[in-house]
């Protein structure tokens, strides 16, 4: 029983934390400055987004934002913000423009070579 | 027949000739979305006293060198000197320090140490600079034409060769 209650604890200790050094007033205002950060990359600590990486970079953009956030700017605006200053490499989603069309696409255009050579050998051994 | 045989290797060659390209890209050297364009507007005060307002006018006229460094940042030692080396080789580029997240009594000592070639140091102790100008990790170097426009962007020491090339590619 004191293993669960410790267990609860620990989850309950970890998101006060977080609210100390980012208060927010409004629940929406916290969900999406929360959202934001897990869609945006860390520069340094490149695998690790701005939600969890303990970077130097990566707490002064997290404070960044988080006075736009309070400042009532979109998602849009942020982003462009970010996009602006550090290129397209700070967003985890690229975008579909025609420097990315190879990146979206080849995973579909994989599919479809497979499928090919697929039915093509099913074809030669009827 | 014969074609059937090479398939896979005419497959296989291009995609090893990609890979390979891949694994020599560095992906902490992350292009800047400044290259070509004119340098982002921002205000701030010189670090040393006595304290003058500073913008971005004040890349204009000259070929400038901005240089992001930090007491803090070790690697930031070591481009010191390379630094003064640049001081020293190209007389004509203004060099522009910009001491980042720093304190200003530790900077004065750190300069005394290891060496100011800066004709203008500013200070950006928040960092909203260095944000302005994209900065990720120092320290970084920014290579300003006469009309303000960025050109080159260093990221780490620099290598005054590659410097060497980058001003004649611009001044020619």
């Amino acid at each position: 029983m004191n293993k669960i209650i410790l267990f609860f604890l620990l989850f309950i200790s970890s998101s006060v934390f977080s609210a100390d050094l980012y208060p927010f007033h409004s629940l929406q205002k916290e969900r999406k400055f929360n959202a934001l950060l897990s869609q945006l990359r860390c520069l340094v600590c490149q695998n690790e987004s701005l939600s969890s990486s303990n970077a130097k970079i990566a707490n002064d953009l997290r404070n960044q934002i988080y006075h736009m956030v309070q400042q009532g700017k979109s998602d849009q605006q942020i982003k462009q913000y970010l996009v602006v200053r550090y290129g397209n490499f700070i967003l985890f989603k690229p975008p579909f423009i025609i420097s990315t069309y190879l990146l979206w696409c080849m995973p579909f255009l994989m599919l479809l070579l497979g499928g090919f050579i697929m039915v093509k050998i099913i074809r030669k051994n009827r | 027949m014969r074609l059937k045989t090479f398939l896979p290797f005419l497959i296989f060659l291009p995609m090893i000739i990609f890979l390979w390209k891949g694994l020599r890209f560095d992906p902490h050297l992350i292009p800047s979305p400044l290259i070509g364009k004119p340098v982002p507007h921002f205000q701030g005060k010189t670090i040393l006293t006595p304290e003058k307002n500073i913008d971005q006018t004040i890349f204009l006229g000259h070929l400038s060198l901005l240089s992001i460094f930090a007491t803090w940042c070790t690697t930031c030692i070591a481009e010191q000197s390379a630094l003064m080396h640049v001081h020293h080789q190209f007389p004509n580029v203004f060099m522009i320090g910009l001491s980042f997240k720093d304190q200003k009594n530790k900077v004065a000592d750190w300069l005394k140490k290891y060496g100011n070639p800066y004709r203008v140091i500013m200070n950006d102790p928040n960092g909203k600079i260095g944000i302005d100008f994209g900065v990720y990790g120092t320290p970084e170097s920014f290579l300003i034409d006469q009309q303000g426009v960025v050109r080159y962007k260093i990221v780490g020491i620099i290598d005054p060769k590659n410097l060497s090339a980058m001003i004649q590619k611009i001044t020619h």
